[in-house]
């Protein structure tokens, strides 16, 4: 019969115990944990331009996986275009005073639902998903408008 | 070499992976990197605070870490489902003067705190309530006490109190505000103040104040006042609520009003009632504020104003919520030329709640009527009170 040494299994408890103490240890401040979502920071382009363009593009990412049912990943595009929009609301001081009405307005509610369909995707509720992307696609795009042409 | 079995280690190490992975799921990941002192607290103390003090009206305090991280899951609903805070305009809350949504930045540092672990920060960091300033317009002109307290025993959760406040005044007075000192503030939901009937008055119920938490007066500008006629009393419809805290105990209040005289000569300020549908504006006036039947809620509202020279403004676009009826102070007033249509369109709020947020009782449509406070149209607008 095999037999194993103590040192060897008290070796493995340690390892196994470490491990979730040291994963807490460092959670403690506000660390990024191994969740994916604090990998997904997004490098904010420079210019308005640049900025409306990856919008455009995040939402035609969220079109997409809704469209093909990915619902799980839709959160991954959504929260790029949100964290795109809360660049530009620093920047809306800068519009015309009805660009500027529109847009303050519009970038809130770009956040609200994303953060809807990171809810509704987590879910797998489809349904919720398609009503959360009409309004999120609706205030990208009120977004989009209000900047356009700010440079 | 002392030697222990195979099937012993086995057993030994899945029972210390089972407690290990019990360990691991027992504590949210920590992903946020925003913390509640550094950047959650300066928010809610700001926001938020008003209500959610130790002792105010709202269910829970979020001025501490500890009381704030049990209600995380319901701070993330209802910030996602957008009924809090309860600043239901939808358009920019820089065209009101008493609008204080908060940014997208804000809302998305809540809702990410919320989500990624309630992180603390710096330890002990708490925020003293926000000033509580008994009458934050500085003291009133006038103040009339309830003639007694309401008490609500331990058995009522909620109430509504009509209670008529008799005035003194030997000749007419015209008002710049109006304001109410909840003598209990846990239990003062809101209240509505208003011109009770007096004979030959056609003032009757013109509404002086639609008071909520946290929502501080706003005085009307020079030149505007609030008609009270000689001998009329105040109607002050107050609603009480308990909050959880307060659950069969008996509480009472004696809440007070303030009054505010507006330098004579001034403008008598009217209520131009508007329904759903298109009125035509019969005289030139300016329109200093806009409010709700306190009844409507759960609707979304959009009031449109074109005038004869065919230029279109956006009164208000907003979804009221129960229990928040308030006035919404133009931040200059609007001109309103004679001829001018003012459409006011309604349908029913189709929210899109995320899991864990309450769902609202659905509108009754009947309820859209919209009060402009306007005063005669002049060249030149009033301006804005500091």
């Amino acid at each position: 019969m095999n037999r194993l040494s103590i040192r060897a299994v008290t070796g493995l408890l340690i390892v196994l115990l470490a491990a979730p103490a040291a994963a807490h240890r460092g959670s403690a401040p506000a660390v990024k944990g191994t969740d994916p979502r604090a990998l997904i920071a997004l490098p904010i382009p420079g210019t308005i331009p640049e900025i409306l363009e990856q919008l455009k593009t995040r939402d035609a990412q969220v079109r997409d996986l809704i469209r093909a049912g990915n619902s799980s990943a839709v959160w991954v595009p959504a929260f790029q275009a949100k964290g795109l929009a809360i660049a530009l609301e620093p920047r809306a001081g800068q519009l015309a005073p009805r660009a500027r009405e529109s847009a303050e307005p519009a970038i809130r509610r770009v956040v609200r639902f994303a953060w809807l369909l990171d809810a509704f995707g987590d879910a797998g509720d489809r349904r919720q998903l398609e009503r959360a992307y009409a309004e999120f696609a609706a205030a990208l795009a009120e977004v989009v408008a209000a900047f356009a042409g700010a440079r | 070499m002392a030697k222990v079995s195979p099937a012993l280690a086995v057993a030994v190490t899945i029972a210390m992976i089972a407690l290990a992975s019990t360990r691991s799921d027992a504590h949210k990941p920590v992903t946020s990197p925003y913390t509640f002192a550094e950047d959650v607290l300066p928010i809610v103390r700001e926001k938020c605070g008003a209500c959610h003090k130790a002792g105010g009206v709202a269910p829970m305090s979020l001025l501490t870490h500890a009381g704030a991280v049990p209600w995380s899951e319901s701070i993330r609903a209802e910030l996602m489902a957008g009924h809090m805070p309860p600043w239901q305009v939808d358009g920019p809350s820089s065209r009101f003067r008493n609008v204080r949504g908060l940014t997208a930045r804000e809302l998305d540092v809540l809702l990410t705190w919320t989500k990624g672990g309630t992180p603390p920060g710096r330890a002990g960091a708490t925020a003293a309530s926000p000033a509580d300033d008994p009458w934050p317009l500085g003291a009133p002109d006038a103040v009339l006490s309830m003639p007694s307290s309401v008490t609500l025993p331990a058995t009522a959760q909620d109430r509504v109190e009509e209670l008529r406040l008799r005035t003194s005044f030997d000749r007419a007075r015209l008002l710049r505000a109006v304001d109410l000192l909840p003598g209990t503030p846990a239990i003062v939901r809101s209240a509505t103040i208003s011109v009770g009937a007096t004979a030959g008055s056609a003032n009757a119920q013109d509404t002086l104040a639609l008071w909520v938490p946290g929502d501080p007066p706003v005085p009307l500008a020079a030149g505007a006042g609030f008609l009270l006629p000689a001998g009329a009393d105040l109607i002050v419809r107050i609603r009480y609520l308990k909050t959880w805290e307060y659950e069969h105990r008996e509480m009472s209040d004696r809440s007070r009003v303030g009054l505010y005289f507006a330098d004579e000569p001034a403008e008598t300020v009217r209520a131009l009632g508007l329904r759903m549908g298109t009125t035509v504006i019969g005289e030139p006036v300016r329109a200093l504020a806009v409010y709700p039947d306190p009844a409507l809620a759960n609707a979304q509202v959009r009031a449109v104003a074109t005038r004869p020279d065919g230029s279109r403004e956006e009164l208000i676009a907003f979804r009221p919520r129960p229990g928040w009826a308030r006035r919404y102070w133009f931040a200059e007033a609007v001109a309103l030329p004679r001829g001018t249509r003012i459409e006011i369109t309604g349908m029913p709020d189709a929210e899109l709640l995320p899991p864990g947020a309450l769902p609202q009782p659905p509108a009754d449509l009947s309820k859209i009527r919209l009060t402009l406070d306007v005063v005669p149209g002049a060249a030149e607008p009033p301006r804005a009170a500091p």
